[in-house]
């Protein structure tokens, strides 16, 4: 990470809010890291149960209701918003890693940070209006009930990545020495905090389309 | 652009001042009042979408019942009572590239009880009163029942009527306790502990506490537009089938769910990254280790359980067919889903009673946690094995039995871990210098209680005896033994134990002795009894019984009513001793505790530590001649924070 | 333990005296209450003795008592024990506090309690296992195709050598029917002692659970689900039955009681019920799966129906002779 660290270099002793600060920005660091994986692990939790519905209802195929042949949602909706979360994360991913290692002019990042919360907003409200237009009944069959069921979480999901890049963006456009080399003070808080966030969107960004991907290949390929 | 990055109070580098902070009449900023307006404008809103979306749905038309727009309303108003409290500020502020700061108020005053405050402490005690206040709700309702069961055939209340009352109190129990010890004791004495100045995220902690009395009044709200029919189990297709009351339980079930998810995921990070430099895992208090594994299971467990209820909301409104086995669902889904949350739930229920035993027992007997690493080992194995037992509530169900084997197995091993917690009972009280204070008394009720629990759970586990059980009042009497004999038992013992630090006042002695032998004594005259009425054939939720069972069930509920009373003993002495009479001398640690959290100023203040401390034994090291646990505050020491550099 | 000094109080007494005390009580009150339980309680404990299933499970009942009564014993005694012998007065002021002796575990004790607890629940693993490969656990409903299934059992009730009940349960009320003579369906049930019945248990609307107290069975009823259990050697007597799953407003009544009869009785009635039903008989279904009500009355969806046995041997649906003579001769298995 581009922080520094903070007090390995110092002789005297620090005073009492020097100390704290110091040690709260350690665990605030930490925090950003396994608060962005545990909100990972309990939104698979989550997704995994919308998976077992799926796989579940399928094997019982109740009434022979499962699916009705070639039962599935328009590729206008579920081609677009595939294509839109995958190339937004791909595009944040990898130039949050760049910005981290100290690569990447914080002009770039900008922009490819405001298109990536572009794009999973597009995505986000390309499924929700897909919703009023799948061609089929929710009710109609197990499969139809599942999509219905999980696209709008999903479709929250790419609302809430689109906000956290906008977080992360607002902030830089707002004060930007949180990520330029001419930052006035590298230990600050704001810089943790900042960095932090970011770190936790770019592990949060890959789950995002990992989803995407496998609820892809779970209503429009599989069959 | 800003330069000045000191941390002006609630300052942002952008000068934006947090509004939660600082002082101001309390109309010009976020709280209660704006809450609840928020609140009904919310709910206007809410069910004139719901009603609008509906208007030319035939479907809806024809239920005589909208779900539209009571699920919107209560969902809007939701919404509506945390921006009031202001809730979304943050939010706000971060789209528009703010960042402001955690600045606690320094002024005591009552207000900050009533705000979305941010100090994990005021947060604590507004869960410690907020779970009281539930709790004796629910328990009313469980006298309602009992006066019901008086006779047997229905005298006193309408079937349906019936119905509601046991579904409230269940679902009172078993979705807004969840929070009874982790919501007051974890939030206020994890950071405590830890020698943490704050909570990983202090609005997550106010979000988890200012959801409950949203979930709360939208549960019992419920009762006003029929009830729910179906316990709080809520099986499909009874729930789909219900009218409007069930949209309640969803609602309100399903914010309980995020309250533990947020409450929960605080904890775990907190724990996981606030530990003060010397907190090393192996010294971690065991109360802690509770917390931490409950906030774990919270954060895994309870998305399930939002999940079903949108999907029984889906099923109510846009007519998905999940649960319909016409059309391609299964009730069996909402089963599994279910218990795939329900029985981590049981323990959420159960492990930070754990936790606060295996904290009391060395303060109360004077000597070192016996088997410290094997009653971690037990809380954590506890915590793991319980997400694959959930299948033993659907051993008569009618799904393929080929599961039964293993779920039978990873049932009975579950003794195994809770073993290892008994097991640290049985040594910390070997030799011991054993002082049977009121919070002492708690905790060994609470493990008698737990034990006969545990025992009653092996007839359920094993596929035959089970057979008589299963849906009986001994699965009743059997989950009542562990959550209200251990879980509410371990909660008294906590709050008796730590009131002093969190108040500066004590419970009385004499009356919380009371207390203690009188619910100990009426508990088990109400439930031993209950596991007799179920083998001898009583289902749950019945309001007619064999007349062969009456004087059984009339004895259970004098005794119920008894309980009644012990708490009310109970409500007397906190009231009493946190309201009345308030001129009880301050001690400052009564317990002798050797415990972190009472090496701080009592109570504690507004950063809990004015230097983070820096820990140098572990918390139960009576006997042994270590020092005191972490050294405080001496200047310049250490030298160089250990753990940043 | 054994390496700790004693404190003062107990001076006397060391680490070994104080367990060979606890053991010692424990061992006798185990002695004298796990005859009481086994011999005593057992044979009163639910759910008797009217049915191979009530046995067995009365049975398995005393065998987890007798084997919880040590366990409850132990803790018990040892906290009673302790609390005894070393307890302090409890408001000792805090200055005036002595210390415990600073043991932190006792790798022998810690061992054993492990190694106890650890063969108990793998005892009892496989001793519940095994009973699901027996008839222990054929009184729960176990599905559509149960591990367990008694001779004579077929998945079709029309080869079927046992007495095949669809219980059917809706709100708020049972009704049976016995496909084996030609399908027809009363509202109450009555079985014939002896015999081995199997009830396949549905449901037309919401979750409901046949619970046949004193049979030891208890099958969910599900929509469109077939729970099968079974039941040996019922013996004659009135049989409780109780809804033991919450299915709405009066879940609470739906109880009902039926009967165990002789063979004898049991034919006559059945013969009386299809008398009852004779005009009916021929348009109902020898046995369907799902029971799904249909927009004209019925129940039966008709894609899903069993073609009715005709040449099954079986009785109805009969010609049209006169009353006594549709009195259906007994089911295959039938002694
Ligand atoms: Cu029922």
């Amino acid at each position: 990470m581009a922080d520094a660290m903070v007090g390995a270099q110092m002789d005297e002793p620090l005073d009492d809010a020097a100390y704290n600060d110091a040690i709260e920005r350690a665990a605030s660091r930490g925090s950003y890291w396994s608060g962005s994986r545990l909100f990972v692990a309990l939104s698979a939790m989550m997704f995994a149960g919308g998976a077992f519905a799926f796989f579940y209802l399928h094997s019982l195929d109740s009434s022979g209701m499962w699916r009705t042949d070639g039962q599935a949602p328009p590729d206008y909706v579920s081609v677009p918003v595939l294509v839109l979360t995958l190339g937004g994360a791909a595009l944040f991913w990898g130039y949050t890693r760049r910005l981290l290692r100290g690569s990447a002019v914080t002009t770039d990042w900008l922009v490819a940070t405001g298109v990536s919360a572009g794009a999973f907003l597009v995505a986000a409200i390309i499924q929700f209006v897909g919703m009023l237009n799948t061609g089929f009944f929710p009710g109609s069959t197990g499969y139809a009930s599942v999509y219905v069921a999980i696209m709008p979480v999903f479709a929250v999901y790419c609302l809430g990545t689109a906000y956290w890049l906008e977080t992360l963006f607002a902030r830089v456009l707002r004060v930007r020495w949180v990520v330029s080399d001419e930052m006035p003070a590298r230990d600050s808080m704001e810089r943790t905090m900042f960095l932090g966030s970011a770190v936790g969107a770019k592990a949060f960004v890959v789950f995002v389309a990992l989803v995407s991907l496998i609820l892809f290949l779970l209503f429009s390929v599989l069959s | 652009m800003a330069t000045d990055t000191t941390v002006a109070a609630g300052v942002d580098a952008g000068g934006i001042p947090d509004p939660h902070v600082g002082r101001g009449v309390w109309w010009r900023r976020p709280g209660l009042f704006y809450g609840v307006i928020g609140a009904v404008i919310g709910y206007a809103i809410g069910t004139w979408l719901g009603t609008w979306l509906a208007e030319d749905n035939q479907q809806v038309q024809g239920l005589g019942h909208n779900d539209f727009a009571v699920t919107l309303g209560y969902l809007v108003a939701t919404i509506g009572w945390l921006a009031g409290m202001g809730a979304l500020t943050y939010p706000l502020q971060k789209m528009a590239g703010l960042q402001p700061h955690v600045e606690h108020e320094e002024e005591r005053t009552l207000g900050r009880y009533f705000r979305y405050t941010l100090d994990h402490k005021v947060v604590g005690v507004q869960y410690l009163v907020a779970m009281i206040a539930y709790f004796l709700v629910g328990g009313l309702f469980a006298l309602a029942i009992r006066t019901e069961l008086l006779s047997p055939t229905a005298h006193l209340f309408q079937p349906g009527t019936y119905l509601e009352i046991v579904g409230t109190h269940g679902t009172m129990m078993m979705m807004m306790m969840t929070s009874a010890i982790i919501g007051p004791f974890g939030n206020y004495f994890v950071p405590l502990m830890i020698g943490a100045r704050r909570m990983a995220f202090p609005r997550l902690e106010a979000l988890s506490f200012w959801i409950t009395p949203a979930a709360f009044l939208v549960l019992l709200s419920g009762i006003l537009i029929g009830g729910f029919p179906s316990g709080w189990t809520g099986y499909a297709p009874l729930s789909v089938e219900a009218t409007q009351g069930m949209d309640a339980y969803l609602v309100a079930f399903g914010l309980m769910s995020i309250s533990m998810i947020v409450g929960g995921f605080n904890i775990v990070v907190t724990v996981i990254n606030h530990r003060a430099p010397g907190m090393t895992w192996t010294r971690l208090p065991l109360f802690v280790w509770g917390m931490l594994v409950t906030g774990m299971l919270m954060v895994l467990a309870a998305p399930v359980l939002t999940l079903s209820c949108y999907l029984t909301l889906l099923d109510r409104t846009v007519q998905t067919s999940l649960f319909n086995v016409q059309q391609g669902g299964s009730p069996y889904l909402w089963e599994n889903l279910f218990w795939f949350f329900g029985h981590p739930e049981v323990y959420i229920l159960a492990l930070p009673g754990f936790g606060i035993a295996g904290e009391l027992l060395p303060v109360f007997t004077r000597k070192p946690a016996f088997g410290y690493k094997t009653t971690v080992a037990g809380i954590v194995g506890v915590g793991l094995l319980s997400f694959f037992v959930w299948q033993h509530h659907l051993f008569d169900s009618g799904i393929n039995a080929d599961m039964r084997p293993m779920v039978m197995l990873t049932t009975e091993m579950i003794s195994i871990p809770t073993g290892f917690i008994f097991l640290a009972l049985i040594g910390n009280l070997w030799r011991a210098k054993i002082r049977l204070t009121v919070p002492m008394l708690f905790v060994i009720g609470g493990m008698l209680n737990f034990l006969i629990g545990g025992v009653s759970g092996v007839f359920l586990s094993d596929v035959p005896t089970d057979t008589v059980a299963h849906g009986s009042f001994f699965v009743m009497s059997h989950f009542h033994y562990t959550i209200m004999g251990g879980y509410i038992f371990f909660f008294f013992a906590g709050l008796y134990y730590w009131l002093p630090k969190m108040t500066g006042r004590m419970l009385d002695t004499r009356l919380g002795k009371v207390h203690f032998w009188s619910l100990f004594v009426f508990f088990n005259s109400t439930f031993l009894p209950l596991f007799a009425i179920g083998e001898l054939g009583m289902p749950r939720r019945v309001f007619e019984y064999a007349d062969s069972l009456q004087a059984l069930n009339v004895w259970v509920s004098i005794s119920a009513y008894l309980i009644g009373v012990s708490m009310l003993v109970f409500v007397y002495n906190f009231l009493k001793s946190t309201v009345i009479d308030d001129k009880r001398p301050l001690p400052e640690n009564p317990w002798g505790s050797r415990g972190l959290e009472w090496l701080t100023s009592t109570p504690p203040a507004a950063d809990n530590f004015v230097r983070v401390p820096t820990v140098v034994s572990g918390p139960y090291e009576y006997g042994t001649g270590a020092g005191p646990m972490a050294v405080m505050s001496s200047p310049g020491y250490p030298r160089v924070p250990e753990g940043v550099s | 333990m054994a390496d700790t000094k004693a404190s003062e109080e107990s001076k006397e007494l060391t680490d070994r005296d104080h367990l060979r005390r606890i053991g010692l009580i424990w061992l006798v009150l185990t002695l004298v209450c796990v005859p009481l339980v086994i011999f005593v309680l057992g044979p009163h404990l639910p759910p008797g003795t009217d049915s191979e299933q009530a046995r067995n499970q009365q049975e398995d009942n005393t065998v987890l008592a007798a084997v919880a009564t040590p366990v409850l014993l132990f803790i018990w005694v040892y906290i009673g024990y302790a609390v005894k012998n070393w307890r302090i007065p409890a408001d000792t002021p805090v200055e005036e506090l002595q210390d415990g002796p600073p043991i932190r575990g006792h790798r022998g004790f810690q061992t054993a309690w492990i190694v106890i607890t650890s063969v108990t629940v793998f005892a009892l693993f496989v001793f519940g296992t095994q009973e699901l490969w027996t008839d222990y656990g054929s009184g729960t409903g176990s599905g559509s195709s149960p591990v367990w299934t008694p001779a004579g059992y077929s998945t079709n009730a029309k080869d079927s050598k046992l007495l095949v009940v669809q219980v059917i349960g809706q709100q708020w009320r049972w009704t049976y029917r016995f496909p084996q003579y030609g399908g027809v369906e009363t509202d109450t049930l009555v079985i014939p002692a002896g015999k081995t019945v199997q009830f396949d248990v549905t449901s037309l609307d919401v979750i409901h659970s046949f619970w046949a107290i004193n049979l030891g069975v208890k099958a969910d009823a599900n929509p469109g689900n077939n729970n099968i259990a079974f039941v040996e050697d019922p013996s004659v007597g009135p049989v409780d039955i109780r809804c033991a799953e919450l299915c709405g407003t009066y879940h609470g009544a739906m109880a009902q009681t039926g009967q165990v009869e002789k063979q004898a009785d049991f034919d006559a009635w059945i013969a009386g019920q299809i008398v009852l039903h004779y005009d009916l008989l021929p348009q109902l279904p020898a046995y369907a799966d799902f029971y799904i009500p249909q927009t004209d009355g019925g129940y039966y969806d008709p894609s899903q129906v069993t073609p009715p046995a005709v040449d099954s041997g079986l009785p109805p649906p009969p010609p049209a002779p006169a009353p006594s003579s549709a009195a259906p001769s007994p089911a295959p298995s039938s002694s």
